[in-house]
């Protein structure tokens, strides 16, 4: 019933009773928040209250949404105030890494992309998505949530920017420094 | 990834990682919470059927606490005004003593001739009976009344005589009393003048009578 519906659909459907639509779109959108604020924060624990909290604000929002921007912008906005939230109370330092954006991310364009998989070496391949996740892990909070967000959100720039709350000019730096920083500590593995 | 800084590779890499899963008790707590949210209420008496019953009970008391105190006054209202009937006789009575006394052969002799007048006009009108028909029924009945009362009244005249205290002046009494002695009837003049005097012991009598 729900299968064809799009998010923002099915957010509005939720938004006038429909609790089945509420399902789909949170089977829809689970896995990816959840890993999202996984590797955000590190701890299952402190990512499943995270999560209970950002699912449970999307609920009581209900009421107030509107289909103007996509579903995952809003949501991912939701987590992001909420993750900035969680920093804070933590003291930690994340919070000051959003501030501390580098211009120039031109160097991205020196490290090259990798063109192809290497079938024969399973195992240097397991051992480079360990060595992703833990570079994922070591990038400065702004930059791992903007990589996060355009992996396990899907969003662009521009939705990014959005649910951030920067501009897009700052989004793509923070992208492109991530990428930038996680391509040259798989270099060094190979 | 984003178009503009798209890395293939990378985003490879990095959905082969997996990752976590949150735990299914953590899924079941947020969808029934959703479901809760958006769940109809149960419906809720409205507010006057809440305090139907109370307020009920709260009239029904009052009304009959009013109803109780009401009627027991009107009562203790009723009580005083009943008892004077019957007390009240005694207090006129005790004034003209004497003169009531006088009188009271002369009542007893109207009672009889008096209610059989009153008593008759009663069965008189006919309810049933429709108007046209009750007016010449209710006018023998009429003529009844005041034949009875033209016989009763040389009885009562007569009475009177007897009792002059009450039916006459003292003077009108003296008068009837020289008219029987210039008449030549001495006895009943004799016994007109000791009823007289018996009646107004203080009266002064004429010369010629005494």
């Amino acid at each position: 019933m729900h299968e064809g519906m799009g998010d923002e659909a099915l957010m509005l459907a939720y938004r006038d009773g429909d609790a089945g639509a509420f399902e789909a779109l949170y089977r829809r959108w689970r896995s990816r928040l959840y890993r999202y604020l996984l590797r955000q924060c590190g701890s299952p624990a402190q990512a499943d209250e995270l999560f209970q909290d950002i699912w449970l604000k999307v609920v009581n929002a209900r009421r107030g949404y509107e289909a103007a921007a996509k579903f995952s912008t809003w949501l991912f906005r939701i987590a992001h105030n909420r993750l900035v939230d969680h920093y804070r109370a933590q003291g930690r330092v994340e919070v000051a890494s959003y501030d501390d954006d580098p211009d120039d991310a031109d160097v991205v364009a020196a490290i090259p992309a990798r063109a192809q998989e290497q079938p024969e070496a399973l195992l240097v391949r397991k051992a480079l998505v360990e060595e992703l996740v833990r570079q994922i892990e070591a990038l400065p909070a702004a930059q791992r949530e903007t990589f996060l967000l355009s992996e396990e959100g899907e969003l662009t720039l521009e939705e990014i920017a959005a649910a951030t709350g920067v501009s897009r000019e700052t989004a793509k730096s923070r992208l492109r420094y991530a990428l930038n920083k996680l391509r040259a500590g798989l270099r060094e593995l190979k | 990834m984003t178009d503009e800084l798209r890395d293939e590779e990378l985003s490879r890499l990095y959905r082969e990682s997996g990752g976590g899963e949150p735990p299914s008790a953590l899924d079941a707590a947020i969808l029934a919470a959703a479901r809760a949210a958006v769940k109809p209420p149960p419906r809720r008496r409205p507010l006057w059927r809440a305090w139907a019953l109370p307020v009920s009970v709260a009239a029904t008391v009052v009304l009959t606490a009013t109803l109780t105190l009401t009627v027991q006054r009107e009562q203790e209202r009723a009580a005083p005004e009943a008892l004077p009937p019957v007390q009240a006789p005694a207090a006129p009575a005790a004034a003209p003593a004497q003169a009531l006394q006088e009188a009271k052969p002369t009542r007893k002799a109207e009672a009889p001739a008096l209610p059989p007048a009153a008593a008759e006009p009663k069965p008189a009108p006919a309810p049933a009976v429709p108007m046209s028909a009750e007016r010449p029924q209710a006018a023998p009945a009429a003529d009844a009344v005041e034949l009875r009362a033209k016989s009763v009244a040389p009885a009562l005249r007569k009475e009177a005589a007897g009792s002059a205290p009450l039916a006459r002046t003292p003077e009108q009494w003296l008068e009837e009393i020289r008219r029987l002695k210039n008449q030549g009837k001495e006895t009943e003049a004799a016994e007109a003048l000791a009823a007289f005097r018996k009646a107004y012991p203080d009266f002064p009598l004429p010369e010629d009578l005494r």
